[in-house]
């Protein structure tokens, strides 16, 4: 059970809610993959994710974005009782993707810089802060079910 | 892991257009070091203020970020560039090396806010290598 203050709620919550989900999704997810070449092979079936601008322009890649990224709402709809709340997901994670956890942390640091692209100043160190602390328990939480 | 021509030239282009602001950026990057991994307060505890606005913070990180400007320069041989900054993390300061990567997160954060879309992901992933690099660095003579 995780201890959100209400500066941390606000600050995510404001946030989330100017978030165009289809853009940084797609965005976060593009990062992924360009700067962790290797999670390229959790996406075979995606067709040509060979270079840059390949994944830049991947449609498949920007719909998957959009997914995770919904999932992330989903996650702040649920902080307080996250790891119960993503059991499945976290299952799934584990026992049909077999995503290595590691990658989770990757993405979340993709997530924090494309919200610092998007916006700039406004994304605080407070600010930062309580996404980096929101992007830990989303990380756990998916994690809980390895085994 | 090593930087190609093509990232080398990307770390450089990036480093020419933030060098004017480059002591701003390097008090933001650990500025957010301080508040977003709280834990790094440790090595800071000589400073009589640990917010961002902090002019120690800001100095600090300035001259932080003045040192990678000289691994920039000499990014053929970043080893030789911060020779003595690695002897000093090693037997003076000996931050725990998993520090690094925190504050390589802080400032692809920093240069993120302060570049937006013109901080592509061809661009974090040249930054992210060559801080790597850099941490490799200075952590190369602790054992």
């Amino acid at each position: 059970m995780v201890h959100w203050t209400d500066q941390e709620r606000h600050a995510i919550t404001t946030l989330w809610a100017k978030v165009n989900v289809e853009e940084v999704g797609a965005q976060a997810l593009v990062r992924l993959l360009v700067v962790y070449p290797w999670t390229q092979r959790y996406f075979a079936s995606f067709g040509n994710i060979s270079n840059a601008a390949a994944i830049a322009g991947n449609a498949k890649v920007h719909a998957h974005g959009k997914t995770v990224l919904k999932s992330v709402g989903d996650a702040i709809a649920h902080m307080d009782d996250l790891s119960h709340a993503f059991t499945k997901l976290s299952k799934f994670h584990s026992e049909t993707l077999h995503v290595d956890p590691d990658n989770f942390k990757h993405f979340g640091d993709c997530l924090s810089i494309v919200l610092a692209a998007t916006f700039g100043t406004a994304y605080t160190p407070d600010v930062h802060a309580a996404w980096q602390k929101m992007i830990a328990v989303i990380i756990s939480a998916l994690s809980k079910q390895y085994h | 892991m090593s930087l190609s021509a093509h990232d080398k030239e990307l770390i450089g282009k990036v480093w020419t257009k933030i060098s004017p602001k480059a002591a701003q950026i390097g008090g933001d990057a650990l500025g957010r070091l301080i508040v977003v991994f709280p834990q790094t307060k440790i090595y800071f505890s000589h400073f009589a203020d640990l917010s961002p606005s902090s002019p120690q913070i800001k100095a600090h990180g300035a001259k932080v970020l003045g040192a990678i400007g000289e691994a920039v320069s000499g990014i053929d041989n970043v080893s030789a560039s911060l020779s003595k900054l690695s002897e000093l993390h090693a037997y003076n300061l000996r931050v725990d090396p998993v520090n690094f990567k925190l504050l390589a997160h802080t400032l692809l954060v920093s240069l993120s806010a302060t570049l937006g879309a013109e901080f592509t992901p061809e661009i974090h992933l040249a930054w992210d290598k060559f801080l790597a690099i850099v941490a490799a660095v200075l952590s190369e003579k602790y054992r």
